[in-house]
């Protein structure tokens, strides 16, 4: 230790201090493998040498479940047929096997369940001492957290012999006075633990087998063999003490390194974290970002893939990141990543169809109605019989129009309008059974109903195991109903009464959430690159093996700072710290580097998220004279550009058409207008008549808001007060029409932002309902709203009618000025006809008024309504002075024919089919824009006809 | 060390900041400081990863000897440091690589992280609480819009809607909401309730004294003309009129924006050239003062009904926030240093036992972008620094006030300023002038810009602009080359734009141009073209591909740069809304449509491949279902190089996204949006915004896009800050000079204070933009017809370099001692070849041989055959039958013959102790299983008497584990593993002839079911069959399999 650091030591208060009774090192035979070739292979052959075909009695260990199921098969290869095959289990397992726990252990949940009762117990001062604001904290969510830190921690310490009363003294120096007292109080609550476990005749599962190994409730009928077992927790240490003799460890290293090895086989921390590691510089590559560490395994692979067989070359994946860009480098070399991570439940099918229902249970809101119902295997089973309608459709077309809350007894709008949703949310209610019940019960009930609800969406064929998705379907299925039967089982004492159904389930998943399927095996025919994490690398077998993320934090990790147990604090405990990771890290990167013919590490320089990355430190662990090398090895190279030249042009793509254009007979006024503003916008939405759906709107979108409003003044046009002068009659009436609009429309508490447009809305009819009384004031009478020609009306071009259709919001007379053509304008900024119509150079732009002269003749014809009428808008918008009667100033007939000639123009263009101009428009909505190929490097091509 | 080991240094453009900071952190190494002693910080990851490589590579370089060496020694005398040599340095970095885990070089967000982490629980955060992603934070802020309005008042909103949109009724409620949020919150968090409450309204006129005063207007009289014998003055009868007309329609702002209030307000005593009298006057001022009041109120309401928003909106997405274990960077400082309360860092805690050990050295990097927020988190431990004196720790610190263009992030370039008054023990600032970086000729065209910024003409009629500028000027130091290099420096003009034409094409089309001759003059420079806005980057790369040039951005785009990534995001689209058929248009006309086996007619009606691609996703995910699309991209003639390089990327992030737990393709779109992906190459032309090209350099620059105002937009909000490290003491919603005028004591500031802030960042954003050259610098202006200069940035070059009128090739001005050779020497060696476009080198594998993870299977779980029922697999396993089961088979496993068999209730039950706790419930199982013993057939089957034939020799297995390779029917093999309830060998003269496989079936099974319960196991036996004749070598003819049924004591042979 150098003077410095000592010195750091008494600042913060470290203090030398006897960690709890270090272990006695088991006396255990050991036996040295050595690492000239893979362990697990030589580990296989000395055990069938020494015990020839009878491993019958025999418990060997290993440290991961992957190097157990490995040993299996070698072993099995390797043994004579009719051997007796030993127990294999993992140095996890070994203690349960060797020791008999006095009471049942507590499941991971009953743990937490437990720990939260205890640390409710807590006085509020204690509980303000581990986390600060946690007495106010009354939801379930944030003490569950708490009681899940508080376990981890709890489970952290207690294999290791140790338990919070022990960190009261040892967890602090005198100076940490805070530290102290948060230890104290959790060492009360942990007194509570222990009592709340026992009433329900349980145990932590630690505490059980100290206690366990305490009273000499040891097997020892069994011989024992540890397999690469370089740590073990203080617990097992006591264990295999307590065999006496009837332990071996067969140790991944040379008998020349004896003196790096303690007696039971265990690194000695001080002789490899400093010892340098045989890493050819060629073998280590850096590379900047996962992607690209991901494209120089693919490199090594393609080299190696001359001499080595899929299955003899195996992925380290040391960084979890690098994992998809390789997945997917594999699968395009027509070649599987068997990751042993398995597929996360959380990914699984049925896992979703829970999380989605417990979502949905819990908020019954509309998003998640949506999203449960978009799960494919839920889909077909609301659908209606026929199954016309996807159940996404149903929902996004009732969203458009109503913007629900959510499920309800009576879903606004009208009952055609209702009745697919309803039906869909009716089915949904009998799928989920009785979890759909807004009653309390208890865990038992709900797991049944978890089990049914599953067994009703996956029950109907059998699973065929030999196709991949039913067999993780399979895999996913069987551990939640382990996950659900281990809920059924925790003791209602802990529960703590009856629970909501969302509330359970939330409990079941929470508990899975690390949980996943184990990948396929191998397939004949399929090549598979195996891809281990980087604890299960040492033993590994394959020849050939590459490491992505041979980065420091992922190898070793470190810790620099902790919420409980800073590095400094686990050194002091004895727990395992960062020089014991650096030991145990040089060791498995030396096996890994030694035991085979190639190996390669790979290091990045940036996360994806762009996080500066450094390369682990054991790729120094080499000598001096080396290391500057290795340095300017991960140093960015002084990168020089590549030549700016660019010989292969992008192909440029046609702007997206169909082949078959379907004829349009008819056009409405309005689309004129379109077709002037982007020929190609009218090709879409006119021609092709194309949708969009999206149901992420929250409040009305400028369209409905339009339809709405229109409709209030459609009624207002149609009632008894439509010519009244008084603008209060107006009001009220426009007001009470508003509010039983949106109540049929959109239900009694229609959403917070709906209600508040209505609330626009009516401020702004207040100011229509005086400027429309003034209006009637001074004669005008509504003559016909929201008037329409059944047919439309044909209108001439070149000698071949085309239909002009649409609908006249309002048609007003007076007896002595004549009559007029309204059209109503909810937009923000009360728009002006004349502008909106022409341009500055008097071309037309929009030819919807002057077309509406053309519309109305029949009307006009049937009323004998003459003369030029005016024309104009009436613009509803924000701000109050925008609010008026806007009519066209001094539009003659020879404007009207003007504008008819624009409007036979357009018409021959869209005859032509010449659709294919983007125009002036710049959409908004996404799909829109990806078809104007607004934002793209490559612009489509303009031009062509249809 | 030196005399005082603190250090504040001013170091401008290029003048080797970097270079200082790594000298210092060398120079502590050297004296043997450890590194986790030395918490260095900075802004950006990239900044961050930066520092430490250059402090390796200096060593690396150092330990190589010579000029590093030598360079590295100077900079360590300056420190006070004894000289080093090269072995000393190459102990030293040995030394330090393998402790890479102890250095603290951070970005501030990632020191605050931390600390948020190790002390979650002591600031009330959710233990485990990560940072949330952009697109996850919007939806966040949308579901607590709507929270906060679900909780609000609807009178209460309807009054903030009104006051935010100045008494209109907009439609967009979300959309105004979430501005107020985007734009107010930031300024909500730093400051008291009280801030917000600073204008306030003085009186006005009651109803019937407005009525007088109206009248009064009515009847004032006008000035006449002609000396006072003509008519009343038109300009004056006019603007009478307006007044009375904005009395009446209660428009005060435009009352006081135009005409004679107007002028009163600005203190002149005429209007329209006509004395205002005292007659004027007294009809006037009252409705001045009542419009004043009409004014503020409304300001007042407004400040108030946005407090009351926000501090609402808090709560819910507080709320949310917690629920999702999810927090904000903004979030952290607030955590660390609350406004009311005492800051982390100064709280009593230990903070250096929990975070490993003490801080001694504080080493601050671009300190001008340190947020106020932040700087509170960090001064309580840079004042123990700093007031430490025993000489053992210190305080460094760099920045540069010019090039603080993060104000929109907080940034405060004043905390830099008055860092020498806050702490008293800093020695004077050092200011670096000397650039290292660029030609005497870029530096001199910055020096004519800045120089005399304070007289510019762009900054014409606007004070507070112009005073921003002065202070600039006054701040400025002339700029020094340190090397000699060539230059050269240009002011274009591009050609008028065409009818319609955006008038950016021309500027950015000459840009693409400029660099075009440039790459072809100088193969070997770097060029970039910066841009004030992301809006055009893509336009930008894509007029440069037109002219052969290749180019790429810096900092990244989302992908909706590549047609290819818009069909798959439609597709995607369509997945989750089967309605949606212009999504499905977009999918079916495209290249896509081909690999997913869709055509025109699915266009139009697309709810099958809707329904498809929602399956599809739920199987193989994003990642995997995209990458099932990308040969066909790399195959489709429609996409080129650019598509498929951006395919690949929205592969990866499919992958990336897939460990979300998110089942609606929506959520996706919405995360590839949000998400910039950089485009990997190192193309010689980089396209980036001002913003981006922080911190790098290129050897030519090439600034096209000038012609816009200092400020992009109008600022919504109003704050006034007057000390920098201190809270916001007033905030107001923004309104125009004119209406802030009215309020000169408090809003007036305020807007003079935003003003002044904008511009100087504007200014900033001008510095960093023209300091990026090394050499060369084009820069780009819009053409003009009239010559007077405009109040934008290129207004600004065109006063401080040349108005023109332009040379024949546009030329506004060029530096005289531009030089034609302006680029830097050529490198040696071979060019590095053109980045390969062939899809990645993929691995070409055999087919398998001896595959590892071998297939397993165990006879037990192939009950009902090869296929699985759910139900099964639903089935309780510890229920009831379980544990009585595992006891009776335990029980079984003593039995070996009948005949020997003599153990007693006591001690079966004590076997079974471990398995079934429960004393009854053994005792029940117990007699269970004698009664199953007694029964005809097991007796028949248990008894060694009646099993043996004559010379036959029996040997019995029970519960024997096996494990064995059997080869498969389809050529494959299976790893066979479990165990056998019981086997019997038999042995005729010492020879194998026989055997038979045992399973006890425990459950209750009646007699009439007996057959449907062994056609259901059959599968597992023929398995346990199968296996036995491998192990023994018998033909599986030899071998019996026999299922006995306990309950009914039924035993039934399996037909061979
Ligand atoms: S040629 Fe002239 S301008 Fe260019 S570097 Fe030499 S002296 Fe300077």
């Amino acid at each position: 230790m150098s003077p410095r650091k000592r010195e750091a030591d008494a600042a913060t208060g470290m203090l030398p201090f006897d960690a709890p009774a270090a272990p006695p090192t088991p006396r255990v035979r050991r036996v040295f493998l050595g690492w000239d070739r893979p362990p697990l292979a030589a580990a296989a052959e000395w055990l069938l040498r020494e015990r020839e075909a009878d491993l019958g009695e025999l418990l060997i260990a290993l440290p991961g479940g992957r190097a157990r199921r490995r040993l299996g098969e070698l072993l099995a290869r390797g043994a004579t047929a009719g051997w007796r095959p030993p127990r294999l289990v993992t140095q996890g397992e070994l203690v349960d096997e060797l020791l008999q726990l006095e009471r049942p252990a507590a499941g991971r949940l009953a743990r937490t369940l437990a720990w939260r009762h205890a640390l409710e117990a807590l006085p509020a001062r204690d509980l303000e001492r581990i986390a600060r604001g946690a007495t106010e904290r009354r939801d379930t969510e944030a003490r569950l957290r708490l009681a899940d830190t508080v376990r981890t921690l709890h489970g952290l310490l207690a294999p290791e012999g140790l338990d919070f009363d022990a960190l009261v003294d040892a967890g602090s120096g005198p100076e940490q006075e805070d530290e102290r007292s948060r230890w104290a109080a959790l060492a009360r609550a942990q007194a509570t633990y222990r009592e709340v476990l026992a009433r329900e005749d349980l145990v932590d599962p630690h505490e059980g087998r100290r206690a366990a190994i305490d009273a000499g409730r040891i097997r020892r009928d069994r011989d024992v063999v540890l397999v690469g077992v370089a740590d073990m927790n203080h617990l097992l240490a006591r264990t295999l003490a307590e065999l006496d003799e009837r332990a071996t460890a067969l140790v991944a290293a040379p008998a020349e390194l004896a003196d790096g090895f303690d007696a039971a086989g265990r690194l000695f921390p001080a002789f490899w974290s400093t010892r340098d590691v045989p890493l050819d510089v060629e073998r280590w590559h850096v590379e900047e970002k996962p992607s690209d560490q991901a494209d120089r395994i693919s490199t090594l692979l393609a080299g190696w893939s001359e001499r080595y067989a899929a299955e003899e070359i195996t992925i380290g994946l040391a960084d979890d990141e690098v994992a998809p860009y390789l997945e997917r480098r594999l699968r395009a070399a027509g070649a599987r990543m068997r990751n042993a991570a398995g597929t996360p439940l959380v990914r699984t099918r049925p896992y979703r169809v829970l999380a989605a229902a417990a979502r949905f249970l819990e908020r019954r809101g509309f998003p998640e109605l949506a999203t449960l119902v978009r799960h494919p295997d839920l889909a077909p089973l609301v659908a209606d019989e026929d199954a016309k309608r996807d159940p996404a459709e149903v929902l996004d077309r009732y969203h458009e129009e109503h913007l629900p809350h959510g499920p309800s007894e009576d879903w606004p709008g009208a009952p055609a309008d209702t009745r697919g949703v309803r039906e869909l949310h009716e089915r949904l209610v009998a799928l989920l059974g009785a979890l759909a019940g807004k009653r309390k019960a208890e865990l038992g009930a709900w797991a049944e109903a978890t089990r049914e609800l599953l067994g009703t969406v996956y029950g109907a064929a059998p699973l065929d195991p030999e196709v991949e998705d039913e067999r993780v379907l399979a895999g996913a299925i069987t551990r939640l109903a382990e996950g659900i039967e281990e809920l059924a089982a925790v003791p209602a004492g802990l529960v703590g009464g009856k629970l909501l159904a969302h509330e359970a389930l939330a409990l079941l998943l929470r508990q899975l959430r690390g949980a996943s399927v184990a990948p396929a095996p191998a397939r004949p025919e399929e090549p598979t690159v195996e891809a281990l994490g980087w604890l299960e690398l040492a033993l590994d077998d394959a020849p050939a093996l590459v490491v992505a993320g041979f980065n420091e934090g992922r190898v070793p990790e470190s810790v620099q700072g902790d919420a409980f147990l800073p590095d400094a604090l686990r050194t002091k405990l004895g727990l395992p710290d960062n020089d014991a990771r650096l030991a145990r890290d040089v060791y498995a990167t030396t096996v890994l580097l030694s035991a085979r013919p190639d190996a390669a590490l790979v290091t990045g320089r940036r996360a994806r998220d762009g996080d500066p990355l450094v390369p682990s430190r054991i790729a120094f662990h080499a000598p001096e004279d080396e290391v500057a090398e290795r340095v300017r090895r991960f140093l960015p190279p002084e990168t020089r550009p590549e030549p700016a030249r660019d010989e292969g042009a992008d192909p440029v793509a046609p702007l997206p058409r169909l082949r078959e254009t379907p004829r349009v007979d008819r056009m409405s006024v309005t689309s004129f207008g379109d077709y002037l503003t982007s020929p190609y916008l009218f090709y879409l939405r006119r021609v092709l008549r194309l949708r969009t759906r999206d149901d992420s709107a929250r409040e009305l979108d400028p369209l409905r808001f339009g339809n709405f409003g229109h409709a209030v003044l459609q009624a207002f046009g149609e009632s008894e007060v439509r010519d009244s002068p008084l603008a209060d009659v107006i009001e009220d009436f426009l007001s009470q029409k508003a509010d039983d609009l949106a109540r049929a429309t959109f239900g009694k508490t229609p959403l917070p932002a709906v209600a508040l447009q209505l609330e626009q809305l009516k401020y702004r009819l207040r100011r229509f309902a005086q400027v429309q009384a003034w209006r009637a004031a001074k004669g005008w009478r509504v003559q016909a709203v929201e008037w329409r020609p059944d047919e439309g009306v044909p209108f001439d071009v070149d000698g071949e009618a085309i239909r002009i259709t649409g609908r006249i919001d309002r048609i007003d007379v007076h007896p002595d000025e004549g009559w007029a053509i309204l059209d109503y304008k909810t937009s923000e900024a009360g728009a002006d006809p004349a502008k909106t119509a022409r341009g500055r150079d008097g071309t037309w732009r929009n030819l919807q008024l002057p077309l509406y002269r053309l519309l109305a003749e029949p009307l006009a014809r049937q009323h004998g309504l003459e003369g030029t009428p005016q024309v104009g808008y009436v613009t509803i918008a924000r701000e109050a002075e925008d609010i008026a009667f806007k009519l066209v100033d001094g539009w003659t007939d020879a404007d009207f024919e003007d504008a008819y000639s624009a409007a036979a123009d357009v018409v021959r263009k869209v005859r032509r089919g010449e659709f294919f101009e983007l125009g002036g428009y710049v959409p908004s909505e996404p799909v829109l824009r990806a078809l104007f190929g607004e934002g793209l490097l490559h612009r489509p091509a303009e031009g062509g006809v249809a | 060390m030196s005399a005082s080991p603190h250090r504040l240094i001013l170091a401008s453009a290029g003048t080797g900041k970097t270079y200082q900071l790594s000298g210092r952190f060398l120079a502590l190494l050297f004296a043997g400081v450890e590194p986790e002693r030395i918490l260095a910080t900075t802004f950006t990851r990239k900044a961050a990863g930066e520092i430490l490589d250059r402090v390796l590579r200096r060593l690396v370089d150092a330990s190589a000897g010579a000029g590093a060496l030598r360079a590295l020694n100077q900079q360590l005398e300056a420190e006070g440091v004894a000289p080093v040599d090269a072995a000393r340095c190459t102990e030293l970095l040995a030394e330090l690589v393998r402790g890479l885990h102890r250095f603290r070089i951070r970005t501030l967000d990632a020191f605050f992280v931390h600390l948020a982490r190790v002390f979650a629980l002591e600031l009330a955060l959710p233990p485990e609480w990560r940072i949330l992603d952009e697109d996850e934070d919007k939806v966040l802020r949308r579901d607590s819009i709507s929270d906060a309005l679900a909780r609000a008042e609807r009178d209460e909103v309807i009054e903030l809607l009104r006051a935010l949109q100045k008494s209109g009724a907009s439609k967009a409620i979300e959309r105004t909401l979430l501005a107020t949020v985007d734009e107010g919150r930031s300024a909500f968090l730093d400051s008291h309730a009280a801030a917000w409450d600073r204008v306030s309204a003085p009186d006005g006129l009651d109803d019937e004294r407005l009525a007088q005063a109206l009248e009064d207007l009515e009847t004032m009289e006008l000035p006449r003309t002609r000396g006072g014998k003509g008519p009343e003055a038109k300009t004056w009868i006019r603007a009478r009129d307006e007044l009375i007309e904005a009395v009446r329609a209660e428009t005060w702002v435009q009352m006081v924006d135009k005409g004679i209030l107007k002028k009163i307000l600005e203190g002149e005593t005429t209007y329209s050239s006509q004395d205002i009298t005292q007659h004027h006057m007294d009809v006037l001022l009252p409705l001045l003062a009542h419009a004043r009041h009409e004014i503020l109120s409304e300001v007042q309401r407004q400040n108030a009904a946005t407090l009351a928003w926000l501090d609402r909106f808090e709560a819910a997405y507080a709320e949310r926030k917690d629920l999702d274990g999810g927090l904000v960077f903004d979030d952290l400082p607030r955590a660390l240093a609350p406004l009311d309360g005492v800051p982390l860092a100064a709280s009593g805690f230990d903070l250096w036992f929990r975070l490993d050990g003490r801080v001694d050295h504080l080493l601050l990097d671009e300190f001008q972008d340190t947020a106020p927020s932040q700087w509170r988190v960090l001064e309580p431990l840079a004042e123990e620094i700093v007031s430490d004196g025993t000489g053992e720790r210190s305080f460094f610190c760099v920045g540069d006030v010019k090039q603080s263009i993060y104000a929109w992030r907080s940034g405060e370039p004043r905390l830099l300023a008055e860092m020498p008054e806050r702490f008293r023990h800093l020695p004077d600032a050092t200011e670096l002038s000397q650039s290292w970086r660029s030609s005497q000729v870029v530096l001199s065209t910055v020096d004519l810009v800045f120089q005399r910024i304070g007289d510019n003409a762009a900054f014409e009629g606007q004070r507070s602009y112009r005073d921003a500028a002065r202070k600039w000027q006054e701040d400025y130091r002339p700029h020094i080359a340190a090397r000699e290099l060539p230059g050269a420096a240009w002011l274009l003009e591009a050609r008028p734009p065409h009818d319609d034409e955006d008038p950016d094409v021309p500027t950015l089309e000459l840009a693409a141009e400029r660099a075009a001759a440039i790459a072809s003059e100088a193969p070997h420079a770097t060029i970039a073209v910066l841009l004030r806005r992301n809006a055009h980057v893509a336009r930008m790369i894509y007029l440069l591909r037109q002219r052969g040039l290749r180019a790429s951005s810096e900092g990244g785009n989302p992908l909706l740069d590549s047609a290819a990534v818009l069909h798959a995001l439609s597709a995607l689209h369509l997945a989750d809304h089967p309605g949606d058929t212009s999504a499905a248009f977009h999918v079916c006309t495209s290249p896509l449509a081909a690999i997913l086996g869709v055509g025109e007619r699915d266009a139009l009606a697309p709810a099958a491949l809707s329904r498809r691609l929602r399956d599809d996703l739920a199987r193989l995910g994003f990642g995997e279902l995209l990458g099932t699309l990308l040969p066909a991209v790399h195959a489709a003639e429609g996409y080129g190089a650019w598509d498929r390089k951006r395919f690949a990327q929205l592969v990866d992030l499919g992958y990336a996204f897939d460990r979300r737990e998110e089942l609606r393709a929506d959520a996706f779109l919405a995360f590839v949006r949000d998400t910039p992906v950089e485009d990997p190459s190192s193309t010689q032309v980089k396209v980036m915004t001002t913003h981006a090209a922080k911190g790098l350099e290129f050897d030519a620059v090439i600034l096209p896009e000038l012609d816009l105002r200092f400020l992009l937009r109008d600022f919504s909000v109003l704050r006034r800050r007057p000390v920098a490290a201190k809270e916001l003491t007033g905030v107001s919603c923004s309104r125009s000079h004119a209406v802030c005028e009215l309020d000169p004591d408090e809003l007036a500031p305020m807007r003079h204070e935003e003003d002044v802030r904008a511009v100087r960042e504007a200014l900033c954003l001008l510095y960093v933009g023209l300091t990026r050259a090394a050499h060369r610098l084009d820069i780009i202006v819009r053409h003009r017809k009239q010559p007077r200069i405009p109040g934008t940035y290129a207004g600004v070059l065109r006063d401080a370099l040349g108005n023109g009128p332009a040379t024949e090739g546009g030329v506004l001005w060029h530096h005289p001692e531009s030089c034609e050779a302006w680029w830097p020497p050529p490198p040696q060696g071979e060019p590095p070849a053109p980045e390969d476009e062939e899809p990645d080198r993929l691995p070409r594998f055999r087919k398998p041989t001896h595959p590892r993870a071998l297939p397993r299977r165990s006879p037990s779980a192939e009950e009902g055959g090869a296929l699985l029922a759910v139900e099964d697999l639903l089935r309780p396993r510890r229920a009831g039958g379980f544990t009585r089961g595992t006891l009776i088979h335990r029980w079984l496993e003593e039995v070996e013959w009948l005949e020997d068999f003599g153990a007693g209730d006591d001690e079966l039950s004590a076997l079974g102790h471990g398995i079934e706790r429960d004393e009854a419930a053994r005792r029940e199982a117990l007699t269970a299983f004698r009664a199953a013993l007694a029964g005809e057939e097991l007796q028949a089957l248990l008894t060694r008497a009646r099993q043996a034939g004559a010379d036959e020799e029996l040997e019995v297995w029970r519960e024997r584990g096996f494990s064995e390779i059997v080869p498969d029917p389809d050529g494959g093999e299976t790893l066979w593993t479990g165990s056998f309830d019981r086997v019997v060998l038999r042995r005729r003269g010492g020879e194998l002839t026989g055997a038979e496989v045992l399973d006890y079936k425990t459950d209750r099974v009646a007699a009439a079911g007996v057959e449907a319960r062994a056609a259901f196991y059959a599968p597992q036996l023929a398995g346990y069959r199968r296996v036995l004749a491998r192990m023994t070598g018998l033909a599986e003819e030899a071998v019996a399999a026999t299922l006995v049924f306990l309950e009914p004591g039924v035993v039934r042979r399996l037909p061979r």
